[in-house]
């Protein structure tokens, strides 16, 4: 199932680079993406003045990491009625969300530019090179891509003694398996990924006794732990993990960090590596 | 024919009893990682912080616990309603206890105050069970008919239903819609101790009100005339069964969502076995429900599908076929 | 034991139903309610059940106000209708007279008798095993004629217990009934037919537009006068033997409109 997946994920993602190749030789100028993860990268990488539109969900502080920029441009909720206002000349969608607006669209023969889900960080590359390239602004997207990769060396390389085992509890919607941009993640940043270990729990909720009992290091809440309620935060209460206390490390990252393709994977992994080493830390003296 | 009349369900209630107690039993026994449960019961007896008693106390043992007091409830609250009602569709929702009870949780959660303190959640789901009761009273209150009371539960789950879906349309976050809506769905997956601390005492005091009804529901077999020549006031039963529905089920859908079909389908099955005697399928409904949540909670652990069904959809799984087979043989005898 | 009601007066909204009713009964007697349909004999019978409060009057049972279950020992209800809602056995069905006495816990001996004794005195003994929505019409009322009579009250009142049954079971249970008066139990029964009225009650209560409008003998309450005037029928009267018996023949014109209290005085 999964290698299947992949390949339609693949073939899909390559056939948005052909389409986006064909949508416009020149820059794009009125923008409208209908996705939050394509707000993200057009924010970043078209100009401010060609952006006619992004996701409201840009502007939730919790959701997206542009939402200061997405304010001083327009907002959508999806619908092909807003989208045709701005008379775009290059709509961006997710491939999973918004459907049947992307067909009409698609219908009315509008130039639409569909993203994947990357699953490695070179899929990450790739997308956001071709997103770059589909505003015309390919520079922009090299930039990017090297400034990503600059950080990524510039961060501690993890030490090979031990990978502390860490779970992703409760994740919102995304997939947390091997194979997974996740699991990408936790891999760079020194980690095993104990949910994928034992081939189980590819996505969604892992049932604490497993937390408990495989021993886990390391359990990632995927929340903002601050002021966005959710009800991933309902285990922290659990009486079991708070017994457990100090043998087993917690980390609350909120989903705008590592959801989307962008620059802020880097701090991803940055904050995973850090609780990492706390946990290599207790380790060495206890 | 004397020994017949007086004989009393005592021999299906306590058959039906160990059957629970060896789900329950099933239920700590079946997890998702190896777990050594004499060791971990030789560590918790002994007060060892191993993490097998851990698991074993603090996730196992509140999972079937739990499970048993959610189907009793749901059972005996149905077999109750049913009763009430005089009507077979009667389920423990009808009146909209359970409906509100999802509300307060959801509007704790969106609140915020979810996060603030563990109990928030279950806190929120009894507060909404307690304003449906009130609503209830207001709306069906003195002198009402049956049917005035049936109106107004579906007045309220009809509002709260929509209260719900306007919390999921406004959330600020576009994943907190998924999580309401599974956690709607019911489960008994990761509940604590705490939880069970926090259900029983309003559980049995339902329960109580409920089962001390029962000769008044066997009155009510005849009609509501002859009930009261009977000696029962009925203001005072639907008082009371309103009250002990509103403790059960609402403390149930407070700390594991809403599960459906078990209080419709139960009272179904076990009604022929005692007679058809409402009274008496009051106990044995809430022994068959504990029976059929434990059951169907140790489904979920057992099907190779992963994450875990939720248990609301298993029972209706369980449920929907029973309740068509149900109607075919209506029909066929009709 | 004997029950009073005075002055009862009752209203459904504005229209009032019962005006001013006086009416006592006891042990030992057969008392049949009649009237046209919408005279309030259903109502006052309620009434005189402890079902419904009146609006105006007291009702005393033997110089007392019983309600609840103190009421419930010493009067039975024979419903309207025949309402069971559940698929019980006739045994079961029968055993919820004695709630009144036992509430929980098993049935003791005493329950068990009476059962038993109403079983036998409806006639239904044969039929303990049977479940209640297989039996006919007939069946089934005497079954909860059974259910009323294990209460063991002194008192039953019965509403239209005959009016959908074969004249076979109309027979039976006016008999079933009549027995029971004549084993010194008081019973009130609201009839529509006149002719089973007149030859097993021992007094007729004529109701008509919420008032009394004769309280005596059958004989002297379904005169022609008072038929006429509240039922708009004339009889026809005959005998056989010793007997006489009335039936319901023709209408005569439209029925009086005036105020029933004059055909009375």
């Amino acid at each position: 199932m999964r290698p299947f997946l992949l390949a339609l994920l693949t073939l899909l993602a390559a056939s948005a680079c052909l389409r986006a190749g064909n949508a416009d030789a020149a820059q794009a100028r009125r923008i409208v993406s209908i996705n939050l993860c394509a707000d993200e990268l057009v924010l970043r990488l078209a100009d401010r003045q060609h952006v006619a539109a992004v996701t409201w969900l840009a502007r939730d502080p919790a959701a997206s990491t542009v939402w200061e920029e997405a304010a001083q441009v327009g907002i959508n909720h999806g619908l092909a009625e807003e989208v045709l206002l701005y008379r775009p000349d290059l709509i961006l969608a997710g491939q999973y969300t918004t459907r049947t607006t992307v067909a009409f669209l698609r219908r009315t023969g509008m130039p639409v530019m569909e993203l994947g889900v990357p699953q490695t960080l070179e899929e990450v590359y790739a997308q956001i090179l071709s997103v770059a390239t589909a505003l015309g602004h390919e520079e922009r997207g090299e930039e990017m891509v090297a400034a990503m990769e600059d950080s990524f060396a510039a961060l501690a390389p993890p030490p090979a003694e031990w990978r502390p085992r860490a779970f992703v509890l409760r994740p919102n919607g995304f997939t947390v398996g091997p194979g997974s941009l996740v699991d990408s993640l936790l891999v760079k940043a020194g980690l095993t990924n104990a949910a994928g270990e034992n081939g189980l729990f590819l996505y969604g909720q892992i049932p604490l006794e497993t937390v408990i009992l495989e021993q886990a290091d390391l359990l990632i809440i995927d929340a903002d732990a601050r002021d966005h309620p959710a009800l991933a935060m309902e285990v922290l209460h659990h009486p079991a993990l708070q017994r457990l206390g100090e043998r087993i490390e917690i980390l609350a990252l909120p989903s705008r960090l590592w959801t989307c393709p962008g620059p802020m994977l880097v701090e991803t992994v940055k904050q995973l590596a850090e609780a990492a080493e706390r946990v290599r830390a207790r380790r060495r003296n206890p | 024919m004397k020994a017949r009349l007086a004989m009393p369900a005592a021999g299906l209630n306590a058959a039906l009893a160990v059957l629970a107690v060896l789900a329950c039993g099933l239920s700590v026994a079946l997890g998702y990682a190896p777990l050594d449960l004499g060791q971990a019961l030789r560590d918790a007896l002994a007060g060892r912080e191993s993490i097998e008693a851990l698991v074993l106390t603090e996730i196992r043992l509140p999972r079937a616990v739990l499970g048993m007091l959610v189907g009793f409830s749901l059972g005996l609250t149905g077999a109750a309603m049913q009763g009430l009602l005089r009507n077979p569709l009667a389920e423990p929702g009808v009146i909209g206890i359970s409906g509100m009870a999802a509300l307060g949780a959801v509007a704790m959660f969106y609140s915020g105050l979810a996060g603030a303190f563990s109990l928030a959640l279950p806190l929120g789901g009894i507060a909404g069970a307690l304003i449906a009761t009130i609503l209830l009273f207001a709306l069906a209150g003195r002198g009402a008919s049956m049917t005035t009371l049936i109106l107004a539960g579906v007045a309220i789950n009809s509002f709260a239903g929509a209260m719900t879906s306007l919390a999921l349309n406004l959330s600020p976050n576009p994943y907190a819609a998924t999580e309401i809506v599974f956690w709607l769905m019911g489960s008994l997956a990761d509940r604590s101790l705490d939880h069970v601390w926090l259900v029983l005492p309003l559980m049995l005091a339902g329960w109580g009100l409920m089962l001390a009804a029962a000769p008044a529901l066997d009155a009510l077999t005849l009609g509501e005339d002859t009930a009261t020549s009977l000696g029962f006031n009925l203001m005072r039963l639907r008082a009371q069964l309103v009250l002990g529905a509103a403790l059960a089920v609402g403390s149930a859908v407070a700390v594991t969502g809403a599960i459906g079909f078990v209080g419709l389908i139960v009272p179904h099955l076990l009604r022929p076995l005692v007679g058809h005697r409402a009274g008496r399928l009051l106990l044995v409904s809430g022994f068959g429900g504990a029976l059929l949540v434990l059951g169907a909670d140790s489904l979920t652990r057992l099907l190779p599908v992963r994450p875990e069904l939720k248990l609301g959809v298993v029972t209706a799984m369980i449920g929907a076929p029973f309740l068509f087979s149900l109607i075919w043989r209506l029909r066929r005898e009709a | 034991m004997r029950i009073e009601a005075r002055n009862i007066t009752c209203r459904a909204g504005r229209r009032l139903i019962l005006d001013g009713v006086d009416l006592a009964f006891g042990t030992g007697e057969m008392v049949g309610l009649i009237g046209p349909n919408g005279a309030g004999k259903s109502t006052l019978l309620r009434i005189l059940a402890g079902l419904r409060p009146p609006e105006g009057g007291t009702v005393t049972h033997d110089g007392n106000r019983l309600t609840g279950r103190d009421l419930a020992r010493k009067l039975a209800f024979l419903a309207q209708g025949g309402e069971v809602n559940w698929a019980l056995r006739v045994e079961h069905l029968v055993a919820l007279g004695r709630l009144p006495h036992r509430r929980f816990g098993p049935p003791g001996t005493d329950d068990l008798r009476a059962v038993e004794n109403a079983l036998a005195a409806a006639e239904v003994t044969e039929l303990r095993d049977r479940i209640v929505s297989t039996l006919s019409g007939g069946e089934r009322m005497r079954v909860l004629l059974a259910r009323a009579l294990a209460v063991e009250a002194a008192i039953l009142l019965a509403d239209e217990p005959v009016t959908a049954l074969d004249p076979y079971h109309q027979l039976r249970v006016m008999e079933l009934l009549r027995a029971q008066a004549d084993g010194g139990k008081g019973i009130v029964v609201v009839l529509h037919d006149l002719t089973l009225a007149h030859r097993f009650c021992d007094r007729l209560v004529l109701l008509d537009r919420g008032r009394i409008v004769a309280d005596a003998s059958p004989r002297e309450v379904l005169s022609d006068a008072r038929t006429e005037a509240a039922y708009g029928v004339r009889l026809l009267r005959g005998r056989t033997g010793t007997e006489e018996y009335v039936l319901p023949w023709e209408r005569v014109a439209a029925r009086n409109k005036q105020d029933p209290q004059e055909g009375n005085s």
